[in-house]
């Protein structure tokens, strides 16, 4: 079944949180199951709503959760239930 | 004539019925809330549509609340009898406003609520909707027929939207979101037929009532997860 973008954001964010809130860009690569530039897109989107944020870490560019995003992970399954149940 | 063209039902049951719609206010504010939180986490334009729509309905029952509450104290001995309408003459403008207004509002969120049902994505259709029913509640002559029967259309047409997606999904808020739409379609055909039979008022009133604690009960079943 086709991922709605909220559901796509919410597998990437976890991902990151489930390494103990970074990530390299190729782990999460693979996790998010996204081709390279739909990553890069959804990155940026992260990014500029402040869920994620991307740092050096020993000379390895890394992402990192934000408060933001964990306060997005907690919320989801709310939010998702809400979505569904609204038929939103 | 007064304010008989909104004034219904037996006299103990006025003031009760600005009690009632100062709950629906109640219950239209928070899905009003939450679907705008919901916007401010995900900038999903789904949710701030959605969020516009109770808030236009929450300003409806809102309004219609004070109206009611106020007509039912003496102060409509004291305000200026203005008519700006013919078949208004003997309404104070305050009382007029306040009905209109909550036509105004009440047809808004039940309009974009309807599209959103529709999935309609262009707005042009939502502003046809809007320009061309909104100016006819000024120029009908029965201006509470009008409403309630437009408001019956719209509400029907949401329910009959959420019983199609509850049949594919079948989860619990989600009957509960059709039922609370079916009650509210119900209490507007109540509403139309008080033209007849005075205490169908009451009924509406209660009906209408019921269909927004369902959707507040939905709301609730979504926040306990």
């Amino acid at each position: 079944m086709r991922r709605s973008k909220q559901d796509i954001i919410f597998d990437m964010l976890r991902a990151i949180q489930q390494k103990g809130g970074s990530i390299k860009p190729t782990h999460l690569l693979y996790k998010s199951n996204l081709s390279h530039q739909r990553m890069k897109e959804y990155i940026d989107e992260l990014k500029q709503r402040g869920l994620v944020k991307e740092e050096q870490q020993k000379e390895k560019n890394m992402f990192l959760l934000t408060d933001q995003g964990y306060e997005f992970l907690q919320k989801f399954q709310q939010l998702k239930a809400f979505t569904e149940a609204f038929g939103l | 004539m007064g304010f008989s063209f909104f004034i219904r039902g037996p006299v103990w049951f006025f003031g009760i019925d600005g009690v009632f719609e100062g709950l629906a206010f109640i219950v239209a504010l928070l899905l009003a809330i939450y679907a705008y939180r919901a916007y401010k986490l995900t900038h999903d334009k789904r949710f701030s549509l959605y969020a516009l729509s109770f808030l236009a309905i929450t300003l409806g029952q809102g309004i219609r609340a004070v109206t009611d509450l106020l007509m039912h104290s003496n102060l409509e001995n004291e305000l200026p009898y203005i008519a700006f309408l013919p078949h208004l003459q003997s309404t104070p403008l305050l009382f007029t406003a306040g009905y209109f207004l909550h036509i105004l509002f009440m047809l808004l969120g039940l309009m974009i609520l309807s599209c959103y049902a529709m999935k309609v994505k262009d707005i042009k259709v939502f502003c046809v909707m809007a320009f061309s029913l909104l100016p006819l509640m000024l120029l009908v002559t029965s201006v509470y027929l009008a409403f309630h029967y437009l408001g019956l259309l719209f509400c029907a047409f949401i329910a009959y939207s959420y019983w199609k997606y509850w049949c594919t999904k079948k989860i619990r808020p989600t009957c509960l979101v059709f039922i609370g739409f079916l009650f509210m379609a119900l209490s507007y055909v109540q509403f139309l037929a008080d033209t007849v039979f005075r205490v169908l008022y009451i009924s509406a009133h209660l009906t209408q009532l019921a269909g927004y604690l369902c959707l507040l009960a939905a709301l609730f079943m979504v926040l306990r997860k």
